[in-house]
């Protein structure tokens, strides 16, 4: 028999204790992952918005709660196409609404149809809007699948009746998902004219899109210019909160966690307290013990892992298919969830058994055997 | 003449005032198979327990295979290679074979798992065994427990068996086993055995009993 092999028929040994620690493991390892997937995601649908149609910067209004928030005057746009270094800018205007039941919260967009291309619009099928139609729309194709609609149907938003002219693509995800109005159209059922939500900034070639985004910021001190991931604090808030709100649901798990891993070696500890000063009387070192009891929280807590990472997945499947998530959550699996999990579970292993651990190592023999 | 296998000195082990063992003194030679008998709290067991280093005396010396026992810094490596122990009541682990009991004492000692596995069955070979080699304790009887146990103290080679009580709780059947066991060990190695016991049976098989009683060896009280 292996060392290995004995902390295995250790664990075995109790197994319906191994088999609650280990389920207390997998379910936290569950939420960190669905957590964390979703958290990823939602920041990869929220920063796509910025990242969408390839500008080399997007512009928004500074300091909102949430960009769709934002509120832009068209002047302002065209003022910001007229600044050194900036080729080209287009504004386009984002809202959330309700299509129905199923999907309560789809994106729609206002944009030129002159500016679709730049916006990163294929076309896929059909035709674009016309620029004034107030009764044409056009679909992203994965909305067009979920809301059944094709080509030529008809749809009604908002108590407006539309005609589908065409369905697109673009080249971030969550824009596969949304539905595209003329711009005035969208604005006046919003009682927005004349301001769009965000400025999509082509800088011309050659020039620089930090100094750039400077002068953007200088002219424009009640917008921010977001070149980057790391700028998008300046434009929404939403984001710093759904990562607290990760980072505060992974801490509970962890305790949850350590709770369970803990109380399985403590009640482990205290029935073997003779079983480890026998070990200690024959020859075992301190070290060893310490190993065997931190060996076998790590087995639970391993297997209690690979549960966890079926159940997470399982969780951000049925997440995804929950309507409120509809449109906006697009689970994006990243290997480093993933990583980072399994790395929780060893720490919550390490951290469950290192206190027993300890006692079991520092046990005086004696004491040990004199416990009936 | 040779050092021999165990020397106390003027050993002293107090619990609070009390005083279990007072200036104990003595030899056992190298081979030699020596019991301790005296009635109950006369400090036999703690007397085992500074020889195997589970305790630390507070004055005197102990000196085992010439190593100052009271004064060791390695105690893992002495209670691994020095000394075997063995408890009144086996204390073997329930859920493992008894082979797996007997390769607990491999663990940690450099030995390949091939070669571990030779010695736990020229161990449980030696103790009568080896037809139990799979069994688990709780299927066998006092005396194949406790031969177990002895084949587990003598794992490592230690030149020194410390043994408490080690027929105390046996029938007669086993207790014979377990004595025919230590026999056979005298005859065929230079292990040198040192056991606690009321067993009169034990104490006939041994060299020379020691009687320990108020935490004094009486005087004369060493018998052949």
């Amino acid at each position: 028999m292996t060392f290995i092999g004995l902390i295995v028929r250790n664990v075995g040994a109790r197994r319906l204790r191994a088999t609650l620690t280990g389920a207390a493991v997998a379910i936290a390892v569950m939420a960190v992952v669905a957590l964390g997937t979703l958290t990823s995601s939602l920041k990869a649908s929220a920063t796509g918005i910025l990242t969408v149609g390839n500008a080399d910067l997007t512009v928004a209004q500074r300091h909102v709660d949430n960009v769709l928030n934002s509120t832009i005057s068209t002047a302002d746009i065209e003022a910001i196409g007229k600044v050194p270094g900036v080729e080209a800018s287009i504004g386009a205007l984002v809202q959330l609404d309700r299509y129905d039941a199923a999907n309560p919260g789809v994106i729609q967009v206002g944009l030129d149809p002159a500016a679709q291309e730049r916006f990163g619009v294929v076309l896929l099928e059909g035709r674009s809007y016309r620029a004034t139609a107030s009764d044409e729309v056009m679909l992203g194709y994965e909305l067009a699948q979920a809301i059944h609609k094709r080509v030529g149907d008809e749809l009604t938003m908002d108590g407006h009746r539309y005609r589908v002219t065409g369905l697109y693509r673009t080249n971030v995800s969550f824009g596969n998902a949304t539905m595209m109005f003329p711009l005035p159209v969208l604005q006046g059922r919003y009682t927005k004219a004349g301001f769009v939500t965000l400025g999509f900034v082509k800088v011309a070639p050659g020039a620089s899109v930090d100094v750039v985004r400077r002068r953007i910021d200088q002219r424009f001190p009640q917008l921010a210019g977001v070149a980057s991931e790391a700028d998008y604090g300046l434009v929404d808030n939403t984001l710093v909160l759904i990562g607290a709100a990760n980072t505060g649901g992974a801490i509970l798990a962890a305790v949850i966690a350590i709770s369970g891993v803990l109380n399985t070696s403590l009640l482990s500890f205290f029935e073997r307290i003779r079983e480890f000063g026998v070990l200690r009387s024959i020859g075992w070192s301190r070290r060893r013990v310490m190993a065997l009891v931190l060996g076998e929280a790590l087995v639970v807590s391993f297997v209690g892992a690979l549960v966890g990472l079926l159940l997470g997945w399982a969780a951000i499947n049925v997440l995804q298919h929950l309507s409120a998530l509809r449109g906006v959550f697009h689970p994006i699996y990243e290997a480093s969830i993933f990583g980072r999990s399994l790395v929780f579970a060893f720490v919550v292993a390490f951290l469950g058994s290192a206190y027993p651990a300890l006692r079991a190592a520092f046990l005086s023999p004696l004491e040990a055997m004199r416990r009936e | 003449m040779s050092d021999p296998a165990i020397a106390v000195r003027h050993v002293v082990r107090r619990f609070g005032d009390t005083a279990v063992l007072d200036d104990v003194s003595f030899d056992v030679a190298v081979g030699e198979f020596v019991t301790i008998t005296g009635p109950s709290g006369a400090g036999k067991s703690t007397l085992l327990h500074l020889l195997g280093a589970l305790d630390r005396p507070d004055a005197g010396t102990i000196t085992v295979c010439g190593q100052d026992v009271a004064h060791l810094d390695r105690l893992t490596r002495y209670r691994r290679s020095t000394v075997g122990l063995v408890f009144q009541l086996h204390d073997l682990i329930p859920r493992l074979t008894a082979e797996e009991n007997v390769a607990m004492a491999l663990f940690g000692t450099g030995l390949h798992r091939q070669d571990r596995r030779r010695r736990v069955a020229e161990l449980l070979d030696q103790v009568g065994l080896a037809h139990r080699a799979r069994s688990r304790p709780p299927t066998m009887s006092g005396g194949e427990r406790q031969r177990v146990a002895i084949a587990r103290a003598l794992a490592n080679r230690p030149p020194v068996l410390l043994a408490d009580e080690p027929t105390g709780s046996l029938d007669d059947d086993s207790a014979r086993s377990v004595l025919d066991l230590f026999a056979d060990l005298q005859a065929t190695s230079e292990v040198t055995v040192l056991a606690v016991s009321h067993d009169p049976r034990l104490n006939a098989r041994a060299d020379r009993s020691l009687v320990l009683a108020g935490g004094h060896l009486e005087p004369g009280g060493a018998s052949s």
